[in-house]
């Protein structure tokens, strides 16, 4: 059991950036139609990976569009709109204290673990809607769950969009799930990005992306500007530098600031959270600033639970899909779970402003190549890389079905981790809530075999 | 050599005999290409080297072999290599020096990649395949074409000279323009196949002395061919190809589907492009043809309106009366839109969209699919 180092639960109550995060994330469509009302002219632009800073350029909403899906589980959505309007009256700092007070609830102490757990819930709750409704509308059912979401969301939502980014790497797959979002979105903008380095991938990228830079003139009706790019790539190397903070110093911490489901669950709004910084890169900014601070001050001060004598489990990749049940499981087993591919895949790499900030933006993009790109070796070499510099005690490998391209890693990936002494399990996800019990057996005995 | 070209067509081409000459005679270093559709053969042969077009497929241990390292929903063709590959049977691989790896699709890509590893074969990679279609992608293609002469030449301690890449082209040229001629002249169904097959693996020269040898300059055939099955329903079959060994290929035709028509890239897809001779830098010419007249299931954006706009075309001008859509499992680049393939197809001629892999369970199943299918074909026509 992860015990608390010192305090007591209710000292955790202090906890308003981390209901922030989560509200914001959660409250995609009242924020994303706030916005709208104050700036009719906004256009929304959807995103799937945290490649942004374009959109903030050219003045227009980046949209995750799962985000605009309504979170209704146990009623999450009403309660999200209750702090909608609790905020707007009486500022974020009223949170804490509401929260303390609701300590006398039935949840108590555990309030915003409860939070945090049900919006969770309702994300998995929300994304299994939208898998069945992409398999309506006709796409594969054999496909992987990352796709058929997409793909689902766009059949819900795409009519609010006003132009697409999608980004093609190693996968052929997705940029032909890209390529079939053309029918349902207006400017469905692929970017070719070469898999290679070198004076003619620049060239080529570039002149890539400056069409897509005339198509989002067009859609927004607004003149890109470096100095715009460069203001957005300043907060979003800020952002990367907080995000490896987390990762490199909160969770190889010895008192981690949540028990650890939640600082699991916080983990993967994080990384959900990074593909549109939640539509408002400067409110996104505050709000990650002061939860690492929130963070660092319970770890600081041993508010928190102890993590230490407690294996410490890399979760990858996490981004093909959530199980929460294996988080829940893991727990259980008394594990601290880590989710780490956006460092895996080199995206919190910062990006220099100096100079031509567009072509060192491109090289950002053929940088990833080294993780994202065309050899396995590479990414599994990236996988180590992670999981050693986080010192976990395992590695949780999602084998994703019909993953057809970070799946076949594994085999490559654990050669490797054998010879490095990094003990990996594979869980098999299609949809969430599936193949639980099967998991549930693997990780009972990998986590004894590494209590052993 | 002679006596292989001339295999009779009721006879199987004899690929094993072929390779084991190519290696004694020749003296010429294997090297191993699964999607070979993105990639100009006329580079590789430029090199001297034996292109082994890895499209032999096996029994379905094969992919579950595959299967093993690749996982199992990957492409049910790669894997089905990958698992030859493992199982050793088919002698001529054992004779590969080089694999050819590509991000064709995450089949070749994977595949290629722990091949190499677990059978310690050089890899020489053209990873870089653009998905667009735009000038700037074209110029991209030609560096990484450049870039994978310059490989291989490494590779080989050879200059592969442009003179000898040009040469190449004009005999790929040639035997394209060979092939094309194939879809007038009656032959179909495995017949057609067979030398759409044996086109992808011989070298020009050679597909294009067979074809002379079995009709275009086959008196007899050339008499018999004035009362070939002309009556037939025509059939399209397109989406992945049939390869070699696939038993698929030979049930359609007990099952009384005849194909007319290969819409695929083992089958007339092959010789639907011609390269520029004229144009003065060979690599352009070839990086403009290859990105922008193969891999039409593969090109984006509008690659499903862009094909579903050809088959159109197809069936109107080859007379076509029923089309049959065939995906391999988990296949990238035909799992997605095959809805509204068929819906569209559909309402000019029968569709029959099969997904399959190299089980031979469900026999059943698909003989009565297809029975019903060839009675709609026949009513309608």
């Amino acid at each position: 059991m992860f015990e608390l180092v010192k305090g007591r639960k209710f000292d955790l109550l202090n906890a308003k950036e981390t209901i922030k995060l989560a509200h914001a994330f959660f409250s995609g469509k009242e924020l994303v139609q706030m916005y709208k009302q104050k700036q009719p002219g906004k256009k929304i632009v959807s995103v799937s990976f945290p490649f942004s800073e374009l959109v903030y350029a050219m003045d227009a909403i980046p949209l995750n569009l799962v985000r605009y899906e309504d979170f209704t589980y146990k009623g999450m959505d009403g309660l999200l709109r209750y702090l909608t309007t609790i905020t707007k009256t009486l500022g974020w700092n009223s949170i804490d204290s509401l929260l303390k007070l609701a300590y006398f609830t039935r949840s108590g102490a555990d309030l915003v673990d409860f939070f945090v757990d049900n919006m969770i819930t309702a994300y998995n709750e929300r994304t299994a809607f939208l898998t069945k409704l992409a398999e309506k509308n006709g796409f594969p059912v054999d496909s992987c769950f990352g796709s058929r979401l997409m793909y689902g969301m766009n059949v819900h939502n795409s009519k609010i969009v006003d132009a697409s980014i999608d980004w093609v790497y190693r996968c052929p797959f997705f940029y032909k799930y890209y390529d079939s979002l053309g029918g349902l979105v207006k400017n469905n903008y692929i970017v070719d990005v070469p898999l290679d380095s070198g004076e003619v991938a620049e060239k080529t990228l570039e002149a890539d992306f400056m069409e897509l830079v005339s198509m989002l003139e067009t859609v927004t009706g607004n003149k890109f500007s470096e100095e715009r790019l460069a203001e957005a790539i300043t907060i979003t190397n800020e952002l990367k530098a907080l995000y490896k903070e987390i990762l490199f110093v909160i969770s190889k911490n010895g008192v981690i600031p949540y028990n650890p489901l939640t600082f699991s669950e916080v983990q993967a709004l994080l990384m959900f959270s990074y593909v549109d910084f939640n539509s408002n890169l400067k409110a996104y900014r505050s709000n990650v600033k002061n939860l690492y601070a929130e963070m660092l001050r319970r770890v600081d001060q041993g508010l928190g639970f102890d993590a230490t004598g407690h294996a410490k489990i890399l979760y990858m990749p996490m981004f093909t899909g959530l199980e929460q049940e294996n988080l829940k499981m893991l727990a259980r087993f008394d594990a601290e779970v880590i989710f780490a591919d956006w460092e895996v895949l080199g995206m919190l790499e910062p990006v220099s402003t100096t100079g031509n900030v567009v072509r060192n933006f491109i090289r950002h993009f053929l940088r990833l190549n080294q993780y994202f790109g065309p050899s396995s070796e590479l990414l599994s070499n990236s996988m180590i890389r992670v999981a050693r510099e986080l010192d976990v005690d395992g590695v949780l490998f999602q084998g994703t079905f019909a993953c057809k391209n970070i799946g076949p890693v594994l085999k490559m990936f654990k050669e490797k981790a054998r010879a490095s002494g990094i003990p990996v399990v594979e869980t098999s996800f299609n949809n969430v809530g599936e193949n639980v019990e099967q998991n549930k057996t693997r990780l009972e005995a990998f986590m004894e075999m590494i209590k052993a | 050599m002679e006596s292989i070209v001339s295999t009779p067509t009721d006879e199987p081409f004899p690929y094993k005999s072929y390779f084991l000459e190519k290696k004694d005679e020749d003296s010429k270093l294997f090297a191993g290409i699964l999607a070979h559709e993105m990639v100009p053969l006329e580079i590789l042969r430029a090199a001297g080297l034996q292109v082994v077009p890895l499209i032999f497929v096996g029994p379905e241990e094969y992919s579950a072999s595959g299967g093993a390292i690749m996982t199992h929903s990957t492409c049910s063709f790669a894997r089905n290599i990958v698992g030859a590959f493992i199982h050793g049977d088919i002698g001529f691989y054992k004779d590969i020096k080089y694999l050819i790896r590509t991000n064709y699709c995450n089949g070749d890509f994977i595949g290629m990649e722990y091949l190499c590893k677990e059978f310690h074969l050089p890899c020489i990679e053209l990873t870089a395949i653009p998905v667009k279609t735009q000038e700037y992608s074209i110029a991209f293609f030609r560096d990484q074409l450049v870039q994978f002469a310059q490989k291989l030449g490494n590779e080989l301690g050879i200059t592969i000279e442009e003179s000898e890449i040009s040469r190449q082209v004009a005999l790929h040229n040639t035997m394209r323009e060979a092939l094309r001629k194939l879809q007038g002249i009656g032959i179909r169904g495995m017949e057609l196949l067979q030398r759409y097959q044996e086109a992808a693996v011989l070298e020009p020269a050679e597909t294009c002395e067979r074809l002379d040898q079995l009709y275009f300059n086959n008196e007899e055939f050339l008499n018999r061919s004035k009362n070939l099955a002309k009556n037939e329903s025509n059939i399209l079959l397109t989406g992945d190809p049939l390869f070699v060994n696939d038993f698929f290929a030979t049930w359609l035709e007990e099952f009384g589907a005849s194909i007319s028509y290969y819409d695929t890239w083992i089958g007339a897809r092959m010789a639907e492009f011609t390269v520029d001779e004229q144009y003065p830098d060979v690599f352009h010419a070839l990086a403009r043809s290859y990105l922008l007249d193969q891999g039409l299931d593969r090109a984006v954006p509008g690659a499903l309106e862009k094909k579903i706009a050809k088959v159109e075309s197809i069936v109107a001008s080859n007379n076509i009366k029923g089309i049959i859509n065939h995906t391999l499992k988990f296949c990238d680049f035909l799992a997605i839109g095959r809805g509204r393939f068929k819906e569209k197809l559909g309402a000019l001629v029968p569709v029959l969209d099969i997904e399959r892999d190299y089980a031979q369970s469900g026999v059943g199943g698909i003989k009565t699919r297809i029975e019903a299918f060839i009675e709609l074909v026949k009513g309608g026509s």
